[in-house]
C-alpha cells in the first residue's frame, strides 16, 4: 500500500525545484498517496502471476528507426540564441549555480571541476 | 585547494594492503567520432564557435523530436562485442531527469536498465606481463552535455561565480558509457590494473576507429569507484567515485591516494561518505565533491520519442565481422611471428616501438635490427627529447635504409648513429646527410692502404711487435688509421690489411 510521507513530497520537490511551503507539505502528502493508491490498482489487474502484462512504452510497434549519419545544416549561432533571455559572447547566460553540480558524468579537463563543497545535506541512499 | 595533507589524512601505502582489501569499480565515458550527434544531424566536431553546432533537437526546443544515429548504435554494437559482451536483443533509452543547464532539455537520454551490451570483460597486461581479466558489467549509449562556462569566479570554478556561460556545441554528441564490474583480489596491484585496464580500453577503441579517445581532450575520460573492506571480510565497504581523472597517469595516482585516504578515515574510526570526489592534478589528492545521488533521484523512465533498438542475430554478426584485428591478438601474433621472448614484447609495445617497428620491417628491414633501433637508440632520443617515440622526426623508411647501409657495409654502427641524429636534426633524409656530411665508409682499400702504410711507418717498434706474434697490439695501428680517416673506415678491415702487411 502507497504511503508516502511527508519527507518524500519534501524531497521531490526539491528534485523538481518546487518551492512548496511546510503547510502545502501536509496537504500534497495525502493527496498524492490517494493518486499512488489509485494507479497501484493497475498493478493488481496487469500483475497477475500468469497473464502479466508487459508496461507499455510505446504505442506503436516499431523499432530500430535509425538516421543515416550525414551532416545537415545546423542554426546559426543568432538563430540559436535568439530565444534566449540573456545571452553573452556567443553564449547562453544563466544565473549562477550553487550548492549544485551536474550529475552523471565526469568534468572535462578544460572546465575543472567545481569548487569542493563538503555539504551538509544528507541524501536517502537506496 | 588545499594543498597539505598531513600524514593523519592518508595511510601508507603498504599499511593500507596490510589492513584492507581494496575493491575498484571503473567507468569510462568515450566520445564517438561520428560525423554527426547522436540524436540529429548537426556535426559532431571538437571545439568551433560557441552555439554553431545546434538545432532544435539538441537545444531541446519545444516540439523537437530526436532521431537514432545509425553509426553510434553500430559503434556501440562493436564495442560491446570488442569487449566479449551479449548484446540485447532488444532495449531502449530512457529519460535521466536532473535540472542542470548543461543539458537544455532537463534530461539526458541514456540507457538504463536495458544496456545494449552487457556480461563482458577486457584483458589487459601488467607491467610485468601478467594478465588480468577485467570483468565488464556493460556498455551503454548516451549523449554528453553542453561545456559551462563560469564567469566572474577564480579560475573559471562554480564557486563565487556571478553567472554561467552555456555552450551546447557539445550537447548531443554519441557518448558510450563502459562499466567494469568490481575488480577485487588486486591488492597493491589495484592502481596499476586501473591505469592497465584504461590503456587497453584505449587501445582497443583506436583500433575499432570510433573516437578519437583524447583524454586530453575529453573525447575519453575515466572515474574511479574506490573501497575498502577490511582484510578477512567480504562485504564491500562504501565507495566514492573520483573525476576529474584526465590522463593514464592520473588514473593509478587517483586510485592509490584514494585507497590511502579511506584507509586513515577507516582507522581514526571514521566511516566513508558515499560521494563523488574530484582529483586534484597538482597534488595527487582527491577532495569531497557532492553527495551521491541514488538512481531513483533520476526518475527513469523509458524515452517516449524513440522506439526500441532491436539488433538482429545477422546484422549483428556482420558487424562482429567489421571487427579488426585486436590489440591482443595482434601482440599474440607479432610475438609468434617475431619470435619474441614476453620481455621483448612489452618493450616493443611499452615503447610504443610496434607499429613503427612493423613499418620499418615493411620497408625491407630484418626484424631484429629494426627492433633494436627503435626499442633502444630511438627510444633515448625520444626521451632526451621528451617525446613519444612516433613523434621522432625520422620514419620507418629512413630507419630501414641506414639498416640497409649498415648491411652493404657502408656504415659502420658508430656512423649510422650519427646519421641518425643528423635526420633527427632536421638534416634530411639518410642518403643527403651522408653525401652532404661526407660520412661513407671508406671501404676503398687503395685509401685505407695508404692510410694504413702511414700509420705502420709511424709506429715501427709496434709492426715489430705484431711481427713478434703480439696480433693484440695491433689495437694501436687500427686506432691510428681510424682517428686518420675520421672514423669513417671498416675497423674490421683495416685490422685484416694491418695483420696482412705484417706478415
Amino acid at each position: 500500500m502507497p504511503n508516502i510521507s511527508r519527507d518524500e513530497v519534501a524531497h521531490l520537490a526539491k528534485l523538481a525545484r518546487l518551492a512548496v511551503t511546510d503547510a502545502e507539505l501536509d496537504t500534497f502528502a495525502p493527496q498524492l498517496d490517494v493518486i499512488l493508491e489509485s494507479v497501484a490498482k493497475v498493478g493488481e489487474v496487469a500483475n497477475g502471476k500468469d497473464d502479466a502484462v508487459p508496461p507499455t512504452s510505446h504505442a506503436v510497434p516499431l523499432t530500430n528507426v535509425f538516421r543515416d549519419d550525414v551532416v545537415r545544416p545546423s542554426l546559426t549561432q543568432q538563430e540559436a540564441l535568439a530565444g534566449a533571455p540573456a545571452a553573452e559572447d556567443g553564449r547562453f547566460r544563466v544565473p549562477r549555480i550553487l550548492g549544485e553540480e551536474p550529475p552523471g558524468w565526469s568534468t572535462r579537463p578544460s572546465e575543472g571541476g567545481p569548487e569542493a563543497r563538503p555539504s551538509g545535506r544528507t541524501r536517502k541512499e537506496a | 585547494m588545499t594543498v597539505a595533507n598531513s600524514a593523519a589524512e592518508t595511510m601508507d601505502y603498504d599499511e593500507v594492503l596490510e589492513r584492507f582489501d581494496p575493491v575498484m569499480g571503473l567507468e569510462v565515458h568515450v566520445e564517438l567520432h561520428t560525423k554527426t550527434k547522436m540524436f540529429c544531424g548537426c556535426q559532431n566536431v571538437f571545439g568551433g564557435e560557441p552555439n554553431t553546432h545546434v538545432c532544435p533537437t539538441c537545444l531541446g526546443l519545444p516540439g523537437a523530436l530526436p532521431v537514432l544515429n545509425g553509426v553510434g548504435v553500430e559503434s556501440a554494437i562493436r564495442i560491446g562485442l570488442a569487449l566479449n559482451c551479449e548484446i540485447a536483443p532488444w532495449c531502449r533509452f530512457a529519460r535521466k531527469n536532473y535540472f542542470y543547464p548543461d543539458m537544455p532539455k532537463n534530461f539526458q537520454t541514456s540507457q538504463y536498465d536495458e544496456p545494449i551490451a552487457f556480461d563482458g570483460y577486457l584483458d589487459v597486461v601488467l607491467d610485468d606481463g601478467e594478465m588480468v581479466r577485467v570483468g565488464i558489467e556493460r556498455a551503454h549509449m548516451e549523449e554528453d552535455t553542453g561545456k559551462s562556462l563560469h564567469v566572474g569566479g577564480v579560475t573559471g570554478r562554480i564557486h563565487g561565480a556571478e553567472h554561467s556561460l552555456l555552450d551546447y556545441n557539445r550537447a548531443g554528441v554519441p557518448l558510450i558509457e563502459i562499466v567494469t564490474k568490481p575488480i577485487e583480489g588486486m591488492g597493491a596491484r589495484v592502481p596499476e590494473v586501473a591505469r592497465a585496464y584504461v590503456t587497453a580500453l584505449r587501445e582497443l577503441l583506436l583500433a575499432l576507429d570510433v573516437s578519437d579517445v583524447r583524454m586530453d581532450q575529453g573525447s575519453m575520460r575515466c572515474d574511479a569507484n574506490i573501497s575498502l573492506m577490511p582484510k578477512g571480510t567480504t562485504e564491500f565497504g562504501t565507495r566514492t567515485e573520483t573525476k576529474n581523472v584526465n590522463s593514464l597517469r592520473s588514473v593509478e595516482r587517483a586510485v592509490r591516494y584514494e585507497m590511502t585516504r579511506q584507509a586513515a578515515v577507516l582507522v581514526a574510526g571514521g566511516s566513508i561518505l558515499q560521494e563523488t570526489r574530484h582529483f586534484q592534478e597538482a597534488d595527487g589528492t582527491t577532495s569531497p565533491g557532492r553527495p551521491k545521488e541514488t538512481s531513483e533521484d533520476y526518475r527513469y523512465f523509458p524515452e517516449p520519442d524513440l522506439v526500441p533498438i532491436a539488433p538482429r542475430a545477422e546484422w549483428i554478426e556482420e558487424l562482429r565481422g567489421t571487427l579488426p584485428e585486436l590489440p591482443w591478438q595482434r601482440r599474440k601474433r607479432i610475438q609468434t611471428e617475431w619470435n619474441l621472448t614476453d620481455e621483448e614484447l612489452r618493450d616493443l609495445f611499452n615503447t610504443g616501438a610496434a607499429d613503427l617497428v612493423a613499418l620499418t620491417v615493411d620497408a625491407g628491414a630484418p626484424v631484429g635490427e629494426a627492433r633494436s633501433w627503435w626499442v633502444q637508440f630511438l627510444t633515448q632520443q625520444a626521451n632526451v627529447r621528451e617525446i613519444e617515440l612516433a613523434e621522432l622526426p625520422i620514419t620507418p623508411v629512413q630507419v630501414a635504409r641506414v639498416i640497409e647501409l649498415i648491411a652493404e657495409g657502408k656504415l659502420t654502427n658508430k656512423l649510422a648513429r650519427e646519421v641518425v641524429q643528423a635526420v633527427l636534426e632536421g638534416e634530411g633524409g639518410p642518403d643527403e646527410v651522408i653525401a652532404a656530411r661526407g660520412l661513407e665508409v671508406v671501404s676503398d682499400d687503395t685509401a685505407l692502404n695508404a692510410a694504413v702504410d702511414e700509420a705502420l711507418a709511424a709506429q715501427p717498434d709496434v709492426v715489430e711487435k705484431i711481427r713478434g706474434g703480439k696480433v693484440q697490439a695491433a689495437g694501436a695501428i687500427v686506432g691510428a688509421v681510424m682517428k686518420a680517416t675520421k672514423g669513417q673506415a671498416d675497423a674490421k678491415r683495416v685490422r685484416e690489411l694491418i695483420l696482412e702487411r705484417c706478415q
